[in-house]
């Protein structure tokens, strides 16, 4: 009996159980032999039980190696009966975070690692913390009263997130250590200008003749090499702010040209990205602080914003226009 | 602030110095380059002299001109001329043949109606200048002396630069203040400015009396003039390229003055004039107007050829503060310099005025100068402070030689420095101050950058945590699928009514808005967040899925933050699985996007001026209300055009941040079993479900509503029960004992097996 031949020619898991049963079924062929032993004298029937024994195991294993061979090539035609062409299933989801938050989350992200604290103020602010404190007197000429916008009770809106500096200083001690970021509002719209805008405002104060220049300027060229990659070039340039002195405006770079002088920069090579200041002692005198000393930064969002995603239109920002934020995915 | 290279020059020598130099170093001194142009005229433009003018033969408006470029026979050139100020003994700029015009004009020979034209007379315009004249434009001397033939460029040709000068730098609101911090930087002299001018025989006290009672605050200058004022081309063309004019051929000149030299001066007519004090302004009567001193140059006077020039100065300070208390608000570019500091040495002004004047002047002057204005103010610095500020110890020497170059008198002793303030610099009063200076003309350069040492501390606030969370909320929006908008914190107060959404008070409300579509505080997010989808689906988007984390006001004007969504149109992208038709947003979307935003929450009944009134819930979770969410009433759909709309409200200081806290999980099966019910068609399912979880079953570990449909009447509500035990599987009767009860419970509510 050639098994191999019997068993090897069977084409299907339903012919090969035919087969199976046919060899080893009740009334198998096999079967039949085992049955018919009986028939043999005894000192023979050993030696061909044997046999048959041999020849039984041999069917099973056989049958057992071609069931797991047509097994395998029925899950192969399964499997090409379930072909999907994948590449039609490219997704395209939607969804991302604006890029101001998103950018004040990366401001957040590095102050925090520095151990400054986030200190939040209110929007609507009176005339001493938005103004006074910060020494600008009400007749001060830096003081454009065009650009606030005032409400009825006296108060305003806060013009920048300096009155935060203001609200910690009254409430705690030195040493202060705080960034702040928020909205503020400005009486200017036109393409370079939103009446409402994002700042992140930096603060740090500690005993006199501790806190000095050299410092600002460590914590902001780290910052801004952060921000926009380590090789950016950093440039302090001298400037003026009621609350600070020395003042400075830092300018960076320019990552559309290189420094060589384009549209952007005005054909300066730099951009300017942010101001800062040792802090003035009249700010000092408004919060009854004695003996220290302190420097602080500003920085407008949508500037940065602007820079980091290339967004050549401010307004467009504040319109919802998926045509702009499904750019933005990441 | 604006400057020509030129003009710098008058001040201040700058041969051998590039400009882009010059830029650099005023850009590091804090006064910022804001913009730089070039004016360069086209070369074969030269200068030439009209010596014969007849009209055209053949046309009417041209005339055909002789003009000399240069003493050679052949330098006498005929050319046809079209404008009408043309006139024998003119020098004017003659473009020669191969010169190119800056509008692409090429000069050839040529003839214009039968006359040879062999160049062309040209205007301000076609040179690329300011257009100061109309026709041609006519040379003068005041740009140096005139030679025939030689390129107009030369005398024309300046580079023009724009500076953002800070308000506490009036000093620098001149051409000679700017050359004097140039001066500083570079470690130059000024050049001063010498008397030029024709004096007449009388005295000024011929023309002019004076009463001064009590003038508290301003130092003046007086002089009187007799003759013509008229402006030269040079003053026309700086004050042009400076983008200033004047009323008249005298204010022209006096623009120019005060441009240049930062003193304040004001023309009138002869006539008496006092000073009075009223109210602490000095107020200067004149016959035609009033001024006031340091507020306004508005006099009105006719150009008779008799004028009173008055010069002066009032302390920065003083003039804002009289000017804010007073509530003066028609100000103009006299008191924008005089509230910044404008330039208190008068001489100056009024000797640089009548150089360019070019008329009589009487003898002598009125000078009633108040002596602080002229004086040198002192104040004593330490060198040890100002190194402390800095941070760095910028050589002894360096601090020195700056403060000598800015003018300061200065006296030093170890590590004090007595100072002498120039009257120029009021801003000048403290050690910081000072340190300003040093820093600024050192250069912040070079100084290192040096980290702080400092104490550390746990600096995480409760802000810091408000922000993190509103990050993670950020990143679970944008997971599903939602894009983030950002709107200003305004709205159209008209518009908020209009829906019977709450507005502030109107005491509370904005004094100054700036357009009416922004003229009050937000209440809501949801009317900027339906303006963003009718955008987009406008611009051709199916799906609009939007939300936002932003400041809103109450009534009562208080601030807090709320998350807003809006979900509109085709709740999935469109791709061959559903054929591109994904099918719209539903109720059960909405709800679906704002639990995978904050977690599992109740819904109740509830309401919202812009909602469908019966699709509408409230949220709720542990136990507090944290919003609202639902469909948009058809009304506001249409009036947006926008189709099916849903919204949700989350109030994010309502909203709980607790880690959760997990139980044992229990190893017995869970049993599921499902009751279908015939119920009232207003009965809620909360009531439904409110009755089960009153009882308090112990074995009930889950139940939710899987199907309800009509049955005319009534409805049919099928819901499936999880049961388990804590302690072991759960035996067929005591499943059934806990459907039991619940079912008698629920036919106590009137409720049925179906």
């Amino acid at each position: 009996m050639n098994l191999e031949e019997i068993i090897g020619k069977c084409g299907s898991l339903k012919e090969l159980e035919e087969t199976r049963v046919k060899l080893l079924g009740k009334s198998g062929e096999i079967t039949q032999k085992f049955k018919e032993l009986k028939n043999y004298p005894p000192e023979e029937r050993k030696e061909i039980a044997k046999e048959l024994n041999q020849l039984k195991e041999r069917a099973q294993q056989l049958i057992e190696e071609k069931r797991k061979v047509l097994e395998e090539e029925l899950l192969q035609k399964q499997l090409e009966s379930e072909k999907l062409d994948v590449t039609l299933y490219s997704p395209r989801p939607g969804g991302a975070v604006h890029p101001i938050s998103a950018t004040i989350d990366r401001i957040v992200q590095f102050f925090n690692s520095l151990n400054f604290s986030i200190e939040l103020g209110p929007v609507v602010e009176d005339d001493f913390h938005n103004f006074e404190a910060l020494n600008l007197p009400k007749y001060h000429p830096a003081r454009d009263m065009q650009d606030t916008f005032y409400l009825k009770d006296g108060n305003l809106l806060r013009t920048h997130t300096s009155p935060v500096q203001i609200h910690t200083m009254l409430s705690q001690k030195p040493p202060i250590r705080l960034i702040s970021p928020g909205a503020v509002f400005r009486r200017d719209y036109d393409l370079t200008h939103t009446p409402m805008f994002h700042q992140v405002e930096g603060l740090v104060v500690d005993e006199k003749g501790k806190v000095s220049f050299t410092n600002l300027k460590f914590i902001l060229e780290e910052f801004l090499r952060y921000l926009f990659g380590s090789e950016t070039k950093v440039r302090f340039r001298p400037s003026f702010f009621p609350f600070t002195e020395p003042s400075a405006e830092v300018d960076i770079g320019c990552i559309f040209c290189g420094g060589k002088g384009c549209r952007v920069c005005k054909q300066t090579g730099w951009l300017e990205v942010m101001g800062c200041g040792m802090v003035d002692e009249n700010v000092f005198k408004a919060v009854n602080y004695e003996n220290v000393s302190g420097y602080a930064f500003g920085m407008g969002v949508e500037r940065l914003v602007m820079l980091l995603y290339r967004i050549d239109d401010l307004r467009s920002m504040y319109q919802g226009d998926i045509r702009l934020m499904e750019q933005l995915k990441w | 602030m604006v400057v020509t290279r030129k003009w710098l020059e008058e001040f201040v020598d700058l041969r051998g110095i590039e400009t882009e130099e010059i830029l650099r170093v005023l850009n590091s001194i804090g006064q910022e380059i804001e913009g730089y142009r070039k004016i360069e005229l086209p070369k074969k433009v030269v200068v030439g002299e009209v010596i014969e003018c007849d009209r055209h033969p053949n046309a009417k408006k041209l005339s055909v001109c002789k003009v000399r470029i240069g003493e050679k026979r052949e330098d006498i050139l005929q050319v046809v001329c079209g404008a009408p100020n043309i006139g024998v003994g003119q020098m004017v700029p003659v473009a020669l043949p191969g010169a190119v015009l800056p509008n692409g004009l090429e000069i050839a020979k040529s003839s214009i109606r039968g006359i040879d034209s062999l160049g062309m007379v040209c205007g301000a315009l076609e040179l690329g200048l300011p257009p100061i004249e109309e026709g041609i434009l006519e040379l003068d001397d005041s740009l140096g002396e005139l030679k025939l033939g030689k390129e107009v460029g030369e005398y024309l040709n300046d580079e023009v630069i724009e500076l953002g000068i800070t308000p506490n730098r009036g000093d620098v609101l001149s051409v000679y203040g700017v050359a004097r911090e140039l001066a500083t930087a570079l470690r130059l002299r000024l050049k001063p400015v010498e008397k030029n001018y024709k004096e007449l025989p009388e005295g000024i006290g011929r023309v002019v009396r004076i009463f001064k009672n009590e003038a508290k605050y301003s130092s003046n200058l007086l002089k009187a003039l007799d003759g013509k004022i008229e402006s030269s081309v040079k003053v026309r063309l700086r004050l042009a390229l400076c983008g200033l004019e004047g009323r008249d051929e005298s204010d022209r000149v006096l623009q120019y003055a005060i441009h240049a030299t930062g003193v304040l001066m004001v023309l009138s007519n002869r006539g008496n004039i006092t000073f009075k004090n009223r109210d602490g302004i000095d107020i200067y009567q004149a016959p035609y107007g009033e001024y006031l001193i340091g507020i306004k140059n508005d006099l009105e006077y006719e150009e008779n050829g008799h004028y009173i020039l008055e010069a002066s100065y009032v302390d920065p300070e003083k003039i804002s503060e009289i000017v804010y208390q007073k509530g003066i608000t028609d100000t103009d570019d006299h008191f924008y310099r005089a509230s910044r500091g404008s330039e208190p040495h008068l001489e100056l002004g009024v000797t640089y005025f009548l150089n360019e004047a070019n008329c009589n002047v009487f003898t002598g002057e009125y000078n009633l100068v108040r002596e602080e204005s002229e004086e040198y103010r002192i104040i004593n610095v330490y060198l040890s402070d100002i190194w402390e500020i800095i941070g760095y110890q910028v050589p002894e020497k360096d601090v020195i030689e700056i403060l000598k170059m800015l003018g300061f008198g200065l006296q030093a002793w170890g590590n004090t420095l007595r100072l002498k303030i120039p009257p120029y610099r009021k801003d000048i009063k403290t050690t910081q101050d000072v340190a300003e200076e040093i820093l600024r003309i050192y250069g912040i350069d070079k100084i290192p950058a040096v980290p702080l040492e400092f104490k550390e501390k746990n600096r995480l606030t409760p802000h810091f945590f408000k922000l993190d969370r509103y990050r993670l909320l950020r990143e679970r929006a944008v997971a599903e699928g939602l894009y983030e908008v950002v709107h200003f914190a305004f709205e159209e107060r008209e518009r908020l009514e209009k829906w019977n959404l709450p507005t502030l008070e109107p005491q509370l409300d904005l004094v100054n808005p700036i357009v009416s579509e922004l003229d009050t505080l937000r209440t809501t997010h949801l009317l900027q967040l339906l303006d963003d989808v009718a955008l987009n689906r406008a611009n051709g988007y199916k799906q609009v899925s939007l939300f936002t984390i932003g400041l809103l006001f109450d009534k009562h004007r208080k601030e807090r933050d709320q998350l807003a969504l809006v979900i509109s149109g085709e709740r999935d992208y469109q791709s061959p699985t559903n054929s591109g038709k994904p099918g719209n947003y539903t109720f059960k979307d909405i709800v679906d996007k704002i639990a995978g935003i904050i977690g599992e929450f109740q819904l109740k009944k509830g309401s919202h001026p812009l909602a469908h009134p019966y699709q509408v819930a409230s949220i709720w979770k542990n136990g507090k209300e944290i919003g609202r969410l639902g469909r948009f009433h058809p009304k506001v759909e249409k009036e947006w055009e926008i189709g099916a709309t849903f919204f949700g409200e989350i109030e994010l200081e309502k909203m709980e941040w607790e880690i959760p806290h997990a139980k044992p999980i229990i190893p017995y099966p869970v049993v599921t079993r499902d009751l279908s019910l015939v119920v009232d068609k207003e009965m809620s399912y909360l009531e439904v479900a409110s009755t089960i979880r009153e009882l308090g079953l112990e074995r009930l570990k889950l139940f939710y509503p899987i199907d309800l449909y009509d049955l005319g009447e009534k409805n049919s509500l099928t819901i499936r029960f999880k049961l388990q035990d804590r302690n072991k599987t759960l035996t067929e009767e005591e499943i059934n004992s806990t459907m039991e009860k619940i079912l008698k419970a629920l036919e106590k509510k009137g409720l049925k097996l179906r």
